[in-house]
């Protein structure tokens, strides 16, 4: 998306004509992002209120190093990181571990790369993943942060966050399988 | 990483890494609305911060001017306290030597003055030292001890010394105007004194009380032009704005020497009379149709794998895309239309203010003329409101219950001008005159950051009643 440097200039002088035309151009790119760390709809809005709040409040932040859309989408990723750790007060490697193995259990009868999902289903599933799994999913698959970093933004071990990423990609294909079965059970 | 993994990852990244669905219209409104609390927020405090620096530097002068004004006594006077209170013994082959501070320096002169010559003298001045040793020949430390005063040096802490002499038969003051000497084998309490000095203000002028009444014209302006609401009648403000208020008042004024205070009611009214056209727009969203589209989507086969030629461990998949279009949904279509619109509205309104002033100032006297100056808060309160307001499809009566302004807001009101007698009792005076909303004058919460100032000239008479 093209910077655009007027518009840019208007909301750093708080016009709010100005910051409701920046809402509407990255809203709905900051809001996926806020579906896919939340657990459902209503508290990924919050996020993304909050998000944009610190946005237009910290605007002048921004330095011009990296694209406007990239500052923007850091603020809502640790927005959405922040929400996830006052809902879970203490975060620790424990809290990853709370997940039994028995609950994501690879399902063999199925072949995952036989069946087609929605955009839908597909965030629906991630929104289902334990707290912690989701956050390292994402912040793995499409902040591409590397296991070190993700063990540092959320005080955990290296080790940790590699097995937590595993076990997450077992549960996805084990959600996405279960909704591929009710799928067909609902055509019958 | 193993062929499922990377499957999975791409899979997700592929469809949900450019997910973007609408989050709703009214989250834009919840934002714009903490904003707007944040922004308020931030002006109150920075208003607070304005405020209490003007306050401070009024204070400070007229703090400054009242000084200036006063006739300063009492500089010379001695308020004179006891500070500390030392007893020393004057055995048999004991002198006690006292000289003034500038003799006093440096210390070897005092030691080495012949005990004889100043033996049994003390002089009595502001500036005096006294010095009491047990003898000559011991060591300076040892005399510090019986006297520190002498020690320090610091005898101008003191502004008089009194010594008295305490005998079987009592105590007896020495009088240390005759230069009395002390007799050996005597008991001596010397008390050291500390002045402070102090000061009386007194008025040059006398205090005196002026009762005034006068009246004025004013014109209104404003910092912002507010949005026009079909909810209730605005008073038009786009610029250039000078809307008449007239003014009548009457205050009495208290003075102590070139300071006053006033305290006074003043009775305002706005008048205005409008007629103009407000473009607006209005959006048709009603309506709209159905559509069907195909679903379309590719699919990506892992058709083998490579390692990266950098690092060896991370494993790439070949993936086949194969694009699908299999699927019909139907789409709904909504209807959008923008249409522009004037609305011409007229209105009349007057609203009618009395306002409670209370200020200070300061006047200063070139022969017969007065100068003024006063800086003051006003508290008003809309008593009457008249008019109507028609956009053609609405009409209000503006009444005193249904008006755009608030019942009571604050003024900052600021006065300068000139007096001049009309004889012993009555003065004329004409004064500048501005005021300003210090609190919201507006109903409506979007128009709670308009203020008004109003500034003109002001005439009256005032009678001295005291």
């Amino acid at each position: 998306m093209t910077f655009d440097y007027e518009l840019y200039q208007r909301c750093l002088s708080g016009e709010r004509a100005a910051q409701e035309k920046l809402y509407k151009i990255y809203a709905p790119i900051m809001y996926g992002i806020c579906l896919r760390y939340t657990k459902d709809q209503d508290e990924a809005k919050d996020v993304l209120q909050e998000a944009f709040i610190k946005i237009f409040t910290n605007i002048d932040g921004f330095r011009g190093e990296g694209s406007f859309e990239g500052w923007m989408k850091r603020i809502v990723i640790n927005t959405s990181l922040n929400n996830y750790y006052k809902s879970k007060k203490e975060i620790s490697d424990k809290n990853f571990d709370d997940i039994r193995e028995t609950d994501i259990q690879h399902d063999e009868e199925d072949n995952l790369e036989e069946l087609r999902f929605n955009k839908t289903e597909m965030l629906e599933a991630i929104q289902k993943l334990p707290d912690g799994y989701k956050q390292i999913f994402n912040m793995y698959v499409f902040e591409k942060y590397k296991h070190r970093e993700i063990a540092e933004l959320l005080n955990i071990s290296v080790n940790t966050s590699k097995s937590q990423l595993s076990k997450a990609r077992t549960y996805l294909q084990k959600t996405l399988i279960r909704m591929e079965k009710a799928k067909k059970q609902q055509k019958r | 990483m193993n062929k499922d993994n990377q499957y999975i990852d791409h899979l997700f990244e592929q469809e949900l890494m450019d997910f973007a669905p609408e989050p709703g219209g009214d989250l834009w409104k919840a934002i714009s609305a903490k904003l707007d609390a944040k922004d308020m927020a931030i002006r109150r405090r920075k208003a607070i911060i304005r405020w209490t620096s003007f306050s401070a530097a009024v204070v400070a002068v007229a703090i400054f001017l009242f000084v200036r004004s006063c006739s300063v006594s009492g500089t010379d006077s001695l308020h004179i306290v006891k500070k500390r209170t030392e007893r020393i013994h004057v055995g048999s082959e004991n002198v006690v030597i006292a000289a003034r501070k500038s003799s006093f320096s440096p210390q070897p002169s005092i030691e080495n003055q012949s005990p004889v010559s100043n033996s049994n003298t003390i002089v009595k001045d502001k500036n005096i030292v006294v010095s009491a040793r047990s003898n000559p020949s011991r060591s300076k430390a040892k005399k510090s001890t019986d006297l520190p005063l002498n020690a320090q040096g610091e005898s101008s802490d003191f502004s008089s010394i009194e010594m008295l002499n305490r005998t079987a038969a009592g105590q007896q003051r020495i009088d240390f105007s005759r230069f009395a000497a002390l007799q050996p084998n005597a008991s001596y309490e010397v008390r050291m004194f500390e002045s402070i000095p102090y000061f009386i203000f007194k008025s040059q002028k006398s205090i005196g009380i002026q009762a005034e009444a006068g009246a004025g014209l004013m014109f209104l302006s404003a910092n912002s032009s507010p949005v026009f609401s079909d909810e209730m009648p605005i008073i038009k403000t786009a610029q250039p704005f000078n809307s008449p208020v007239s003014d009548f008042f009457v205050n009495l004024k208290f003075q102590y020497s070139h300071f006053y205070g006033k305290l006074g009611l003043s009775v305002s009214q706005y008048y205005q009379k409008n007629s103009y056209s407000i473009p607006y727009t209005t959006m048709d969203t009603s309506g709209g149709y159905a559509s069907f589209d195909l679903n379309k989507y590719w699919t990506y086969d892992t058709v083998g794998y490579f390692h990266d030629p950098y690092d060896p461990d991370i494993l790439y998949p070949i993936v086949n895309p194969t694009y699908h279009i299999d699927t019909v949904g139907m789409v709904w279509n909504s209807k959008f239309v923008e249409n522009q619109n004037i609305k011409n509205t007229k209105s009349s309104q007057a609203y009618h203010f009395v306002e409670i002033p209370i200020s200070i100032g300061y006047q200063h006297q070139i022969g017969k003329v007065g100068i003024f100056g006063d800086v003051g808060l006003g508290f008003a309160f809309l008593y009457k409101s008249t008019g109507f307001y028609s956009d053609g499809l609405n009409y209000f009566e503006i009444t005193s219950e249904i008006n755009p302004f608030r019942k009571t807001h604050a003024n900052l009101i600021l006065n300068a001008g000139i007096s001049y007698p009309l004889g012993n009792k009555w003065n004329i005076f004409a004064q500048g005159s501005y005021r300003t909303n210090i609190s919201a004058i507006y109903q409506l919460e979007q128009l709670k950051d308009v203020r008004f100032n109003a500034y003109g000239l002001r005439f009256g008479l005032s009678y001295n009643l005291k």
